[in-house]
């Protein structure tokens, strides 16, 4: 994840919010926790504690619910199907980047196929056409300087040196 | 795949608030029970425990759910990852298209760059137009229009001779095969030729390529003598076409040609040779020959009249993928050693067949010799006239003359036979004889018109004839009537064809016999009972025979006592025994009576070198005296007795006496000579031979007419009359003529009679 300095600012407040609510939950988590001993060794004198206690969860619920108004993540059906079986939702981000992979791996590959046909192409056509193939040559050149020196002044580093693509 | 995952989504706010929502709404309900169990009646109240228990359920529940959420939480966390990758996803996608786009693309522009060459211009058309202002030959692409081209007349020389130059010089260039008799250039044409094979006339120009060459015109020209076979027109067409395309691809076009061309040349003539002996088997030479296809893997027999079942190699037919031309075997003389077996392969046979060079040969089961040349026989088929009989025969031509050949070496060798340089001689005759083949025309094929028999002298002038039928190929003797009986030619010729006995003793018993059967005839001719074996049964003691070809001969004026026995000896000279037996109403001791046959009790050799003539009138037996006196007791007693006196003078010789028959020196010129070979009696029968007549009479009163001497008083016989020379020593005259004794006839009234 490319993490720019100046591009979080919109995601922000999602991430507050989405902190909270984790946050909100595991409060609630806590209360029913502590609920939970509460009821399982009752005695007259935990009543108030009980009631203290539910009281506390039903505010934490209230609260959470008003925090999830301001949530508006998308969650793919998958993960939550996958959290319901009880299995890893990484699961499914992993399957997205495997995916990914491989699509860039095709493409790839057509891509190098693409180069090599290109070469070729040229190589004969310097053969049968030099005059040609020379002036596509220079042609080429102008214009991959010219689109260097635009990469160059659009991706500059901080400090001032350009970065380089390789060209082929 | 994270395009399809992310697809449906839901947002953590709605979850988280609907977890809270209901573990609300749980919460209520259990207070809402409680209160209302509180509120109720008494009995319906909840006890502690179950209170509890419910709150412990809610608990439990709304933890789970908290729970869930919590792990739903923190996964969100990573949604921005999923993002970028969905991203890039899209990003790939994209870019996926644009290379479809580009595929697309280059695929149209390699069309469109076709049309983007520069046209083809006819440039030798556009230089011939400005050269010339008009142009000859309309473009190629006009061609499929389908108009003649033709050349102009003026530009017919000078083009011909072009191209015979250029024919000229590929023929050069290519490998000839050696094969090829005759290469030779006229107008452009190539003709090649393959004696007795085909003729092909050649150019070039296949299909526009002046490297390639074309066939104009094929001519085979094997055939048999109704002429060369035809190629039909199709097939001529079509077997050029198949043989130009080949040329074309091959390095040695003349090579492929030829090979092409000499099998079929070869294929034609195995057919044409099949087909010919199949007709002469079911024709002339039905039973005669039999012919057996040859090939590799299997053969198939076919068999005088009688189709024998093919029997099918694994291929299932003659001509499968593996096909060589086959080749045919011709058996002839089928009878030969065919005792029994089955096995046929013992006749001699021609093998006519294409060989590993593609080349056809003739061959001969056996070594035989050529008359004509005297080399061994060299069988070729003549290809373009192809006659498989005129081989069939020269075959045998051959080999009858290479068995003769072997029997006259056998013959020469044994002295019985061959005495001198003419008694075995090996004779083409112009003649036919009338036991072999029908003679066939055939145009200048001598040894068929010529049938070779081996001549075998049996004495003098008369010889015996073996000769070997050309259908059969067995032996056929053959002799003058005269001096062979003809069953025992015949039992001859059977026993010599089964092989039972060898030549050489076939002619040494013919020619005993014939010497026999002459004395005998001279025997009668002078009176002498000649008995054949089934007149008369005699016991004869084997010591004194030679063989089993001897002859008896009787006296008819004696009552049976006594017989001459005639043989010849291992030298083949004769030799004569006197038999005596005894009759009725003597000593019957001797007489052997279960069987008839009268035993012979006394024999005396008589040595003919030795016998004396009787001179003058006295009829002289021609014996030891001694000899006839005993014999003489024996006699009933006979008016010839007296006539034996002992005080005869010199008696002549016998061989003096011949030579005064002959015309040679004699020793008294007064006397007159007597010849007789038959009287150990007194029997005087003695027919007398002289250059005078002989006044008295001889012979006992008893003699018949038969005899010749009463009328031979005055008989003059003519110094003509000899005997033949082995009736003498060793052939000490050469030029015997008669065999038989003859008197002239005009001189006297004698009777011959031959019994």
């Amino acid at each position: 994840v490319q993490g720019v300095a100046g591009g979080d600012r919109p995601e922000d407040p999602s991430k507050q919010n989405l902190a909270q609510v984790t946050g909100s939950i595991q409060k609630t988590l806590g209360l029913l926790h502590q609920l939970n001993l509460n009821v399982s060794s009752f005695s007259s004198a935990s009543q108030l504690p009980l009631l203290q206690r539910l009281n506390a969860l039903v505010a934490e619920l209230d609260t959470m619910q008003k925090l999830a108004d301001g949530c508006n993540i998308q969650v793919p059906m998958e993960v939550v199907n996958l959290i319901d079986d009880g299995k890893n939702p990484d699961e499914f981000t992993r399957d997205v980047l495997n995916s990914c992979i491989a699509k860039n791996q095709i493409t790839k590959g057509k891509t190098d196929a693409f180069k090599s046909l290109r070469k070729h192409l040229l190589e004969e056509l310097e053969e049968a056409f030099p005059d040609d193939a020379e002036a596509y040559r220079q042609i080429r050149a102008t214009s991959a300087a010219g689109s260097k020196r635009l990469a160059q002044s659009q991706s500059a580093l901080p400090n001032g040196d350009a970065k380089v693509k390789p060209e082929h | 795949m994270a395009g399809e995952l992310g697809q449906q989504t839901v947002e953590l706010g709605t979850v988280a608030r609907q977890a809270a929502e209901e573990s609300y709404l749980a919460l209520r309900e259990l207070v809402e029970k409680s209160r209302a169990g509180a509120e109720g009646e008494v009995a319906q109240q909840r006890s502690d425990t179950e209170k509890k228990i419910d709150l412990l359920k809610f608990i439990d529940r709304t933890r789970q759910r908290m729970l869930r959420l919590h792990v739903l939480a923190k996964w969100c966390q990573q949604v921005p990852l999923l993002h970028y990758c969905q991203q890039l996803a899209s990003t790939l996608s994209s870019h996926e298209t644009c290379f479809i786009q580009t595929g697309d693309s280059l695929f149209f522009m390699h069309e469109g760059l076709q049309q983007a060459r520069a046209p083809i211009f006819d440039v030798s058309s556009a230089i011939e137009v400005i050269h010339t202002g008009s142009y000859r030959r309309l473009p190629k692409s006009v061609e499929e229009i389908g108009t003649q081209n033709t050349l102009f007349q003026d530009e017919r020389k000078p083009t011909l001779k072009k191209l015979s130059t250029l024919v000229r010089a590929k023929l050069l260039e290519t490998l000839v095969p050696k094969e090829m008799s005759e290469v030779s250039v006229t107008d452009g044409i190539a003709n090649v030729q393959v004696d007795g094979e085909f003729k092909v006339l050649l150019t070039l120009g296949y299909r526009g390529h002046f490297s390639l060459w074309r066939i104009l015109h094929i001519e085979l020209l094997v055939g048999e003598n109704t002429g060369p076979i035809k190629l039909e027109e199709t097939r001529r067409y079509v077997l050029g076409d198949d043989i130009e395309r080949r040329m074309a691809v091959a390095d040695n076009p003349l090579t492929i040609l030829y090979t092409i061309l000499h099998e079929l040349c070869i294929s034609f003539v195995m057919d044409t040779v099949i087909r010919q002996t199949n007709v002469l088997r079911q024709g002339r030479w039905k039973e005669a020959i039999k012919s057996e296809l040859v090939s590799d893997s299997h053969r198939s027999a076919g068999q005088g009249g009688n189709n024998a079942p093919t029997q099918l190699g694994q291929d299932g037919e003659l001509d499968s993928s593996g096909f060589r031309i086959p080749g045919l075997k011709i058996n002839y003389w089928l009878d030969e050693r065919n005792s029994g077996s089955a096995e046929s392969d013992s006749s001699p046979f021609i093998k006519v067949e294409a060989l590993q060079d593609m080349q056809i040969k003739c061959q001969h089961s056996s070594f035989v010799l050529d008359p004509l040349t005297d080399k061994e026989a060299d069988l070729s088929l003549d290809l373009s006239c192809i006659d498989v009989e005129a081989i069939i025969l020269k075959a045998i031509a051959c080999n009858r003359h290479t068995r003769l050949l072997e029997i006259q070496r056998e013959l020469k060798k044994n002295t019985r036979i061959s005495r001198s340089p003419t008694d075995v001689v090996l004779k083409r005759k112009e003649v036919h004889m009338d036991v072999l083949q029908k003679r066939v025309d055939r145009r200048g094929f001598e040894n068929c018109c010529t049938n070779e028999v081996l001549q075998v002298r049996a004495y003098g002038k008369s010889y015996i004839h073996l000769g070997i039928n050309i259908r059969s190929g067995g032996f056929l003797l053959q002799s003058p009537k005269n001096i062979l009986p003809p069953s025992a030619v015949l039992d001859s010729e059977e026993a010599l064809n089964k092989r039972s006995i060898t030549p050489t003793e076939v002619f040494v018993s013919l020619k005993t016999r014939s010497i026999l059967q002459l004395f005998a005839a001279t025997g009668r001719f002078l009176g002498v009972k000649v008995y054949s074996e089934c007149q008369i049964t005699l016991k004869i003691p084997k010591s004194i025979l030679y063989g089993s070809d001897f002859m008896v001969m009787g006296f008819p004026w004696r009552t049976n006592a006594y017989y001459l026995l005639m043989q010849l000896d291992d030298n083949l000279m004769p030799v004569f025994y006197l038999l005596e037996v005894h009759i009725d109403g003597e000593d019957r001791s001797n007489i052997d009576t279960t069987t008839d046959a009268k035993e012979v009790v006394r024999f005396n050799r008589i040595d003919i070198g030795q016998m004396q003539l009787g001179e003058d009138e006295c009829i002289a037996n021609l014996l030891d005296v001694e000899k006839l006196q005993v014999l003489q007791s024996m006699e009933d007693g006979s008016p010839g007795h007296s006539e034996i006196d002992e005080s005869l003078p010199l008696k002549p010789s016998f061989s003096s006496v011949v030579n005064a028959v002959l015309g040679y020196e004699r020793d008294s010129p007064s006397k007159e000579n007597w010849l007789s070979y038959s009287s150990p009696s007194t029997h005087l029968s003695s027919q007398k031979v002289g250059r005078q007549g002989v006044s008295s009479r001889a012979g006992p009163p008893e003699l018949d007419d038969e005899l010749l001497h009463s009328n031979i008083d005055t008989a003059k016989v003519a110094s003509g009359v000899t005997l033949d020379s082995y009736l003498l020593s060793n052939s000490k005259s050469a030029n015997s003529t008669e065999t038989s004794v003859s008197v002239p006839a005009g001189d006297h009234p004698s009777k011959l009679s031959a019994c």
